[in-house]
């Protein structure tokens, strides 16, 4: 096992600086786990430090946060960091969580039949409601904690060397713990009126490869 | 399936009326952040009102949502989530 993970995290806008904080968990717990944690922050989210540094470190695990499309996953000022049919290929042999929009859609199946060993992500747009009163304070947006803390459990699982299934389910039935609270008795009304948007999360977080990869 | 290949006008209307509802319901304080922007419930509003790619995409998972919640799917999805984790023995 190679005890390395990349992370990519940009910050050049609001919802990117909400993944940034929220990534820092993340970050923590590897570190903790003797982990070498290969944080492209802010700008490093290039392209260019991006290839650098996993064709040099061979990482096992490739978190991304970012932007994304129906087949690609952006970086810092919204550069291409992966394309399909371009250069998947850096993710072959690799376990990969990509906290982006719509990304499992194409480019996910496409990174498995180039050699990745399992990607986990949304084919849909991920949904993320936040509270305008809270922006210079990311970590207390109890929203947005809502539909974040259940995500990082992917990495998090897997760091604590359990298998790709098992971040996906763990993080799947945190979000529905969650759904369930949110459509309760004991929610605010605004949980209530937000809750589909959980749902629509839930039902787009996809695991595709093999169930049982490890880091 | 898309939503423009599965509505017929009438029927669209209709989903549309009750997005656009079920939107007004969101508190004017949050915005509702995709991709690199964030939206307010007027502006999402609009959007189905103008039927483009985030307002069709709203139509669609509103849709899907509301024939979970009456068949009862989001509750069987919900419970499989559930047990999918503890049959891992945690």
């Amino acid at each position: 096992m190679n005890k390395t993970i990349l992370i990519t995290r940009p910050d050049d806008d609001s919802t990117l600086n909400l993944l940034f904080f929220w990534t820092e968990p993340v970050v923590i717990l590897a570190k903790k786990k003797n982990f070498v944690v290969l944080d492209l922050k802010s700008e490093k989210s290039s392209k260019k430090v991006f290839d650098s540094y996993i064709r040099k470190n061979n990482p096992s695990l490739v978190f991304f946060n970012g932007h994304g499309s129906d087949n690609s996953i952006e970086g810092f000022n919204n550069e291409i960091l992966i394309t399909g049919g371009l250069d998947e290929f850096l993710l072959k042999g690799r376990v990969v969580y990509s906290r982006t929009c719509s990304s499992a859609s194409l480019l996910g199946p496409r990174c498995i039949k180039c050699g990745c060993k399992a990607f986990i992500g949304y084919d849909n747009p991920f949904w993320l409601p936040r509270s305008k009163t809270i922006y210079g304070n990311p970590l207390k947006d109890k929203m947005a904690e809502r539909f974040l803390a259940p995500t990082n459990l992917i990495p998090t699982t897997l760091i604590k060397g359990h298998t790709a299934s098992d971040a996906h389910n763990r993080s799947k039935r945190e979000m529905s713990k969650n759904y369930r609270e949110m459509v309760s008795s004991i929610s605010t009304s605004e949980e209530r009126k937000l809750s589909f948007f959980l749902y629509c999360n839930i039902v787009s977080q996809t695991l595709i490869g093999e169930p049982q990869s490890v880091l | 399936m898309k939503i423009k290949n599965i509505l017929n006008k009438r029927n669209r209307e209709q989903i549309q009326k009750i997005v656009i509802a079920r939107l007004n319901t969101i508190p004017k304080d949050i915005e509702i952040s995709v991709g690199a922007t964030q939206y307010t419930r007027e502006q999402l509003s609009k959007f189905v009102k103008e039927g483009n790619e985030i307002g069709n995409q709203l139509m669609e998972i509103q849709l899907r949502y509301l024939r979970d919640l009456s068949s009862g799917k989001i509750y069987q999805l919900l419970d499989e989530q559930n047990n999918s984790y503890n049959s891992t023995g945690r």
